[in-house]
């Protein structure tokens, strides 16, 4: 058993040092990036991976390599913002529910069971699509559908170790409702939460990637990976490169922080799998 | 623990056949299933054995076919069915049709003789009668057709049609050729049906009518509508009595197939003998002629930058023009695939040629003009300044769902504006015709067809008249109020095309816009399919020349 | 079980109130309202005066509850009005298009189950062995492939290079292959990990030791008492699934140009015709809300514990022996038939 511990504990920092790196990659693209994304050179254009251009050239003449590296920046930042946010505003409302019970839980789960009617993706089309493209408004439609999950995984927990003694004790012995909620209940919710938010990382890329590829996220000309792909449907035949790479890029990033989440979670909660 | 392993062993092998079992009885019912519907899809394509038979892949079928219902006219022309009083040949230039010939009599009124032994599909004679009523059905229920000419009465005499119009208007012949006025036969259904439903109510009578013109009207094309499935198919076989000699083909399916790299795909796995507007880029894929053949010709439409005549930096003149200069746009012409535009009609029609292009790129001419009137960059962020503020533009364009054109258009401009120190923005966004209507914008992007009808005069009138209803820009010119206003008057084709091209040259003069290229409309064939000809005017596609060898 | 589904129906009620309003409410804070994209959609650009007075006319000028009771009324009549685009009304372009994007969605879970099912028992049977392992992998990188990419390859490779489907999407069988493929393979790789824990669950359970020792063969108790025990949470995540092949079907589907609701929506916010994109919304609320009480519905038929529970049927007698007691449920009867 102790073995086993030890197995999750190194794959696990291992896993972190790639994801590590992939982030720092991100942080500092622009430094590395041997070309500027930006820049258009109507000369070079849908020039094939080689020498010059290690991942090719598209339209426009820039640098498809250059492109991914700084488009992992805006579609990391996003990608984390948008899970902090789900995460914080999910968990602050499943246990305002969960902990305060009757009136406020029933409002909370009967808009939950709304929502949940929703298929996910089919809502934040739909929203982006009505609102109209961009960042905002794409984040305000993947906000509405995501959060409702830990909202709900935090309301049962709470209102499970609600009753339990050591808090009836904590109220007895005169603390506050939000001292109990940050000293007690909050600690023991937090690993599973952890563990939801590092499971969805990899899923909100990609729901990111596939309304940025419907044309409904990103603004051009900044390099993003599922505009840069919905990009290159026209010049599959032309220019593969185009699509083949920034698609890499989003399945590799995925296939880490999968696996980042998988062993969050074996470290976290070994009897969960 | 050990026995536990030794029975998983047992259940493995036991399992492992069960498993294989299942699969196959799976993959069966899969293999059922399909064979099923293949029997269903073998009757459909039934239509193609025997005869001379061709597929098309279209961008776009609508959902009936009543040519006077949205636009759908254009593809009742397209596809060879539907058929108008004149055409537009090669040239963009008039050609008779449906009717032979025809004066005008005086200002508003013009008389058209309707040609001899020429029959509906259905075999009834088309006289004057019968293209008056297909014309006032356009005018009953199409707002459209009141932009093109404004209709006082018609009068219908054996074969002899006379339309009065309530104000001259010198584009009336060319716009009769908008398949809008497609000639058909309105009274299809209670004709037709007359021996069998003789006990038939009218009413009825005429519903059945108006179902047949949304799936099959009558008209008199080389090819008559067989079958129908909006938005997606429509098969055509041909027309044994059509006026104008015998088709060239027994019978076509027309596919929708709206993504261009889908239409692409399909002429290169040979579903498709024969699909138009393909991505430039592309074509490059059909260069193998001994496999295919490319048609191609400049057609009326634009890709356009409008600038707001009235904004904050635009109503400048020297901005725009510095913006005019900054923009190269013989190299985006040639990276989208197309020619550079100048003026704003394209050199498919003759008062687009020879325009004096007064603001080809120069970018130093540019900077000089800025520099001049002052605009230099003081804080040195590489954006020259007007009044201490950075001159930034903000340059609207729809969210790239389809063509992607205007988006490469838009970061090229802003990437070469840079250069001559102007700032620039760009938005994407879907409510572009908000934008463009409440003039919330510095620059926006369009594609507009600035002669539909291959006259000038339309576009002038919404576009660029002081106050007109599209004109986005706000251009105001008084002078070029009264030359549009003198073009209606107009009539002899030759003048209107110069007084056209006059009007062209004073906007571009104002540097009121940037026409940035004119499309090419291509079409793209098998190479054993012959004759096909890729018109200027894009509601042309097959015609009764087409054949297959 | 008959107050289960009755009060499950008017728990529906709400819900679908609830939906509706929320779609609704979305729809008008959209930046253009009806009144002018009637116009806009006639090619013509409105006055703000006309547009002040077609406001009115409209009633859009109403509170929004007031709108919102207006239209449901309609909507209950049938009437979820006007596309602005097409001149048809929004029910009958949903009718036109949802057969198409129900066929492939249903062939894809169909597709999907019939890889997972499979690999999904044999990786639990086979547990770490070099068949577990192969699956795995391949299933986690089939987890982290986004769909979109994995159509486009498909398509470059199957359809353009090899040339061995169609890349038209007409109606038939054929061409509805690599939609379906690209929907069902990513959604059948979480699948069998999800199926290669229920099984193992219910492998371990006691009462599978103590069919082994009554002398049940291993293929029946494997039939007959693992799987349809382990079916209970597949089927739950099934009624889940089917929202996210809905909504991944709207970009498959413009990809391989699939004539499909997924297709019309994409469409529709192309144009932006609100009441299109509305109707869309609300019409996959409604079969994905549908489709999951069937699923809940079924899973309290399926599982016996919650079954006997709700007939008052008295004591679960020793969690581990019922399963061997009891075995005939109807499902497990069919699948000793199948077999």
């Amino acid at each position: 058993m102790r073995k086993k511990r030890n197995w999750s504990r190194i794959r696990f920092f291992m896993i972190l040092g790639i994801a590590l790196f992939l982030i720092l990659l991100a942080a500092f693209s622009s430094q590395l990036a041997p070309m500027d994304p930006l820049e258009t050179n109507f000369r070079e254009s849908l020039q094939p991976p080689g020498a010059g251009h290690l991942c090719g050239t598209d339209k426009l003449g820039r640098d498809v390599f250059s492109r991914i590296l700084c488009g992992a920046g805006n579609s990391f930042f996003l990608t984390f913002f948008m899970v902090l946010l789900v995460t914080v505003i999910g968990t602050a409302i499943g246990l305002a529910a969960g902990y305060l019970g009757r009136a406020a839980d029933t409002i909370l789960m009967r808009l939950i069971d709304v929502l949940l009617a929703f298929p996910d993706s089919v809502f934040a089309i739909a929203v982006a699509g009505i609102m109209g493209a961009g960042i905002f408004h794409t984040v305000l439609a993947l906000a509405l559908v995501w959060w409702t999950k830990y909202a709900r995984l935090t309301r049962s927990m709470v209102a499970n170790i609600r009753e339990k003694e050591y808090i009836i004790e904590a109220r007895f012995g005169g603390a506050g409702d939000l001292r109990i909620l940050g000293k007690y209940i909050l600690p023991n919710i937090l690993p599973q939460i952890i563990i939801m938010s590092a499971l969805d990382v990899g899923g909100m890329m990609m729901s990111l990637a596939g309304l940025s590829f419907l044309g409904l996220a990103s603004q051009p000309p900044a390099p993003e990976w599922g505009s840069m792909l919905y990009e290159s449907r026209q010049y599959m035949q032309t220019a593969p490169w185009m699509m083949i790479f920034p698609g890499l890029a989003i399945l590799l990033t995925v296939i880490v922080f999968n696996l980042l989440g998988d062993s969050v979670r074996d470290l976290l909660d070994p009897k969960g799998q | 623990m050990n026995g536990q392993i030794n029975r998983n062993r047992k259940i493995k092998k036991r399992f492992l056949r069960s498993c294989l079992a299942l699969a196959a009885a799976a993959g069966m019912a899969v293999l059922g299933a399909c064979g099923s519907s293949d029997s269903t899809a073998g009757t459909d394509s039934s239509a193609s054995e025997g005869g001379r038979h061709l597929n098309v892949a279209l961008f776009w079928i609508s959902t009936t076919l009543d040519p006077a219902d949205g636009y759908n006219g254009w593809v009742l022309s397209r596809i060879g069915a539907g058929e108008t009083l004149l055409r537009l040949d090669m040239d963009a230039s008039l050609e008779p049709c449906l009717a032979d010939s025809w004066e005008q009599a005086d200002e508003n009124t013009w008389v058209f003789h309707i040609r001899d032994g020429v029959t509906f599909s259905n075999g009834k004679p088309v006289d004057a009668k019968a293209c008056m009523d297909g014309i006032q059905r356009a005018f009953d229920l199409n707002d459209r057709a009141e932009e093109y000419f404004q209709l006082e009465s018609m009068t219908a005499e054996g074969q002899t049609l006379t339309i009065r119009t309530k104000e001259p208007s010198g584009a009336v012949l060319n716009n009769l050729c908008e398949p809008l006025f497609t000639i058909v036969d309105v009274h299809a259904e209670e004709s037709g049906a007359g021996g069998e439903a003789s006990g038939e109510k009218a009413e009825e009578a005429s519903a059945r009518g108006e179902k047949l013109l949304d799936t099959a009207p009558v008209c008199t094309g080389p090819y008559i509508v067989s079958s129908f499935a909006p938005e997606s198919k429509v098969e055509l076989v041909k027309n044994e009595h059509y006026w104008d000699g015998e088709p060239g083909l027994d019978t076509i399916t027309i596919n929708q197939v709206a993504d261009s790299d889908s239409r692409v795909m399909a002429m290169q796995s040979g579903e498709a003998d024969l699909t138009t507007t393909i991505d430039n880029t592309s074509l490059a894929l059909f260069s193998d002629e001994s496999q295919y053949t490319i048609y191609e010709t400049i057609g009326p439409r634009a890709n356009v930058v409008y600038m707001n005549n009235k904004s904050g930096f635009l109503s400048d003149l020297v901005i725009r023009q510095a913006v005019s200069y900054g923009a190269d746009r013989r190299t985006y012409a040639e990276l989208i695939g197309g020619e550079m535009g100048v003026g704003l009609y394209s050199t498919a029609l003759p008062c687009g040629q020879d325009i004096t292009d007064t603001y080809a790129w120069n970018p130093e001419a540019a900077e000089q003009l800025l520099d001049a009137a002052g605009y230099v960059d003081t804080d040195g962020d590489g954006i020259r300044e007007k009044d201490g503020q950075n001159i930034v533009l903000q340059y609207y364009l729809s969210a790239d769902h389809g063509s992607s054109d205007a988006t490469i258009i838009a970061q090229a401009i802003q990437s070469d504006v840079q250069k001559v120190g102007i700032g620039m923005e760009l938005v994407q966004t879907e409510n572009l015709s908000d934008i463009k209507s409440s003039h919330s914008f510095d620059l926006c992007s369009a594609n507009d067809s600035t002669a539909p009808t291959a006259d000038p005069e339309v576009f002038l009138l919404l576009h660029y008249l002081t106050g007109a209803s599209a004109n986005y820009g706000e251009y105001s010119n008084s002078e070029v109020d009264q030359m549009i206003r003198q073009l209606q008057t107009v009539f002899e084709p030759e003048e209107r095309q110069k007084l056209a091209h006059e009007i062209s040259q004073r906007i571009l003069d104002d540097a009121a816009c940037l026409y940035i290229s004119y499309i090419k409309g291509n079409t793209v064939t098998a190479s054993r399919v012959k004759n096909a000809k890729q018109f200027p005017i894009d509601y042309y596609i097959i015609t009764k020349d087409i054949t297959i060898e | 079980m008959y107050r289960y589904i009755g009060k499950r129906l008017i728990q529906l009620i709400f819900v679908l109130l609830g939906v509706t309003f929320l779609t609704f409410a979305v729809t008008s804070a959209a930046p253009s309202d009806a009144a002018e994209m009637s116009y806009l959609s006639k090619g013509f650009t409105p006055s703000a005066e006309l547009l002040e007075e077609t406001r009115k006319e409209m009633g859009l000028k109403d509170p929004l509850l007031i709108r919102y009771a207006r239209w449901l009324s309609d909507a209950l009549h049938g009437d979820l009005g006007q596309s602005y685009s097409y001149e048809e009304s929004v029910l009958a372009q949903l009718n036109r298009k949802l057969p198409g994007t129900l066929r492939l969605a249903g062939a894809a879970l169909v597709l999907m189950l019939l890889i997972a099912f499979p690999l999904g028992i044999l990786t639990a049977v086979y547990k770490n062995s070099i068949v577990d392992y192969a699956v795995r992998l391949i299933t986690f990188v089939g987890n982290s492939i986004p769909n979109f990419w994995l159509a486009l390859i498909l398509m470059f490779v199957l359809a353009v290079k090899l040339k061995w489907f169609p890349v038209i999407g007409s109606d038939d069988w054929y061409s509805m292959i690599l939609p379906m493929v690209t929907l069902a393979v990513p959604l059948a790789c979480s699948y069998i990990r999800q199926i290669r824990v229920a099984v193992l669950e219910e492998l371990s359970q006691e009462y599978v030791t103590g069919a082994r020792a009554r002398g049940l063969s291993e293929r029946r108790i494997m039939f007959c008492h693992v799987l349809p025990n382990s079916l209970v949470p597949v089927i739950t995540l099934i009624g889940l699934s089917i929202g996210h092949l809905l909504g991944g079907a709207a970009i498959i589907e413009t990809i391989f140009s699939w004539q499909g609701i997924g297709n019309m929506v994409v469409e529709a916010i192309r144009n932006r015709d609100y009441p299109v994109i509305q109707g869309y919304v609300i019409w996959m609320a409604l079969i994905y809300v549908l489709i999951n009480l069937a699923v809940d519905i079924a899973c309290h038929l399926m599982d016996p514990l919650q079954r006997r529970r709700l007939k008052g049927n008295g004591k679960a007698d020793g969690a581990n022996g019922w399963h061997i007691n009891k075995p005939d449920t109807g499902f497990q009867k069919e699948m000793e038939c199948k077999r």
